[in-house]
């Protein structure tokens, strides 16, 4: 289970570097930057992963003298960076739309010619 | 399709597959390795009833010694809780101004340019602000009575008129109980501000400019960020250091600690930020679903009278 989630996480990452490399439309780039965050969350999720572990809260009536933790600093930070990745993601939507405003097109090599 | 092109796309495609090869490669070899934080050995039970006297000499790591003081220096149960507020609370801090500049980057990028008073709009009177309605017709096939009618979700409404408060009561449940079960400031804040999509669907924009006010939410905003410096700096003042629990109480039954008004703050600034985002976002749509009975009846009369308009013209040309 743990080998499927560091390998979806690396194919995560690699599909968004696809799709920011080869796509023009910039929504698709947006796209491609948001799989490369979930990929990188996923990925730190995974390491602190602990076969058997539980969540690291002690409701004492739910464990027991054999059970322990999974690793709680890895998810502490994903917890912060899938909120900031959002926000961050909301703030390049804004943009995309203002250029769509401004240029009437989403195409990224029409964006980058004069206009005179 | 010339050689160059070609060229680059085999260089994209190879650096793509070497990425993925050793990123898979790399998989293998972590997940064949042992865990970061191995708690097999710590006995959680008696860490919970006596957190003091519990050995944290041979710990291995930092998840470990979290783990092992998380009940003799923090009152929280939760420990992601405690390592985001307790444990790296200027972290925290640092990861909350990330969202004020996201915010204020998405308010100076959608304002509106130009006109003056829509830009005022988000700052001083976003309630008054309201636009002519679009009608929707539905004169279709034979039927030329010049009857027009207007679209309005009425399964919608009366969804999100039971369910708002539900939303915000449970948001608001996870940020307050963030210490003792799942959740915390972060999370709930995140729920709580689905509410306006809830609005927006339901009783469209002008529905969304009645019930908020986007520039009261940004800068409520600021002032949880200064509420959560100033929890941080009473800690300087007691003595301790920043982000310490000047206010510390943990005897078993009653729990209470001081990074839980950090948390509070984190989560009301969360709920304001995502809130004032998703208002923008959506006034930048500005395509109105639904509106409100008022409005309706002033452009149903107006809209009978450009019709009975419509109709003398007609007339008028026939003869």
């Amino acid at each position: 289970m743990i080998l499927e989630n560091f390998v979806a996480s690396f194919f995560l990452i690699a599909l968004g570097l696809y799709c920011m490399a080869t796509k023009k439309n910039l929504i698709k780039i947006l796209i491609g930057m948001g799989l490369c965050d979930y990929g990188a969350n996923l990925l730190i999720v995974s390491v602190g992963f602990n076969p058997g572990g539980t969540a690291p809260i002690f409701t004492i009536s739910e464990l027991s003298r054999d059970s322990f933790f999974v690793d709680p600093v890895p998810q502490a930070l994903t917890l912060t960076s899938i909120v900031i990745g959002a926000c961050t993601t909301a703030m390049v939507l804004g943009l995309v739309i203002r250029i769509k405003a401004k240029y009437g097109t989403l195409d990224s090599t029409k964006i980058r010619k004069l206009r005179g | 399709m010339n050689r160059k092109t070609r060229i680059r796309k085999i260089e994209l495609f190879v650096s793509l597959a070497v990425i993925l090869i050793i990123g898979v490669v790399g998989a293998a070899r972590m997940a064949g390795s042992a865990p970061t934080y191995d708690g097999s050995r710590t006995d959680v039970v008696g860490l919970y009833e006596n957190p003091a006297n519990y050995d944290t000499a041979d710990a291995d790591g930092v998840s470990d010694i979290i783990v092992k003081e998380n009940n003799q220096y923090t009152a929280a149960l939760n420990t992601v809780y405690s390592v985001t507020f307790n444990f790296r609370g200027y972290d925290t801090l640092g990861e909350s101004f990330i969202l004020v500049g996201a915010i204020a980057g998405t308010m100076a990028i959608l304002r509106k340019k130009g006109n003056k008073a829509s830009a005022q709009a988000v700052g001083t009177d976003a309630g008054t602000v309201v636009k002519p309605m679009k009608v929707v017709d539905y004169r279709g096939g034979a039927k030329k009575k010049g009857k027009t009618y207007r679209q309005k979700p009425v399964i919608m409404q009366s969804c999100a008129n039971i369910l708002l408060p539900f939303t915000l009561v449970y948001g608001w449940y996870i940020v307050l109980h963030g210490a003792m079960s799942p959740g915390g400031g972060f999370q709930g804040g995140v729920i709580s501000a689905g509410i306006v999509l809830l609005v927006y669907l339901a009783f469209g924009l002008t529905g969304l400019r009645k019930t908020f006010h986007p520039g009261f939410l940004h800068s409520s905003e600021t002032i949880a960020e200064i509420f959560y410096i100033c929890v941080g700096l009473a800690g300087v003042f007691a003595g301790m250091n920043f982000c310490f629990n000047f206010v510390f109480i943990n005897n078993g039954t009653f729990r209470e600690e001081s990074a839980m008004l950090m948390n509070d703050a984190v989560g009301y600034h969360v709920c304001a930020g995502i809130c004032c985002l998703l208002i923008m976002m959506l006034e930048a749509l500005d395509i109105d679903m639904g509106a409100s009975d008022e409005e309706e009846s002033g452009i149903a009369k107006k809209a009978a009278l450009s019709v009975n308009a419509q109709e003398l013209t007609y007339r008028e040309a026939d003869i």
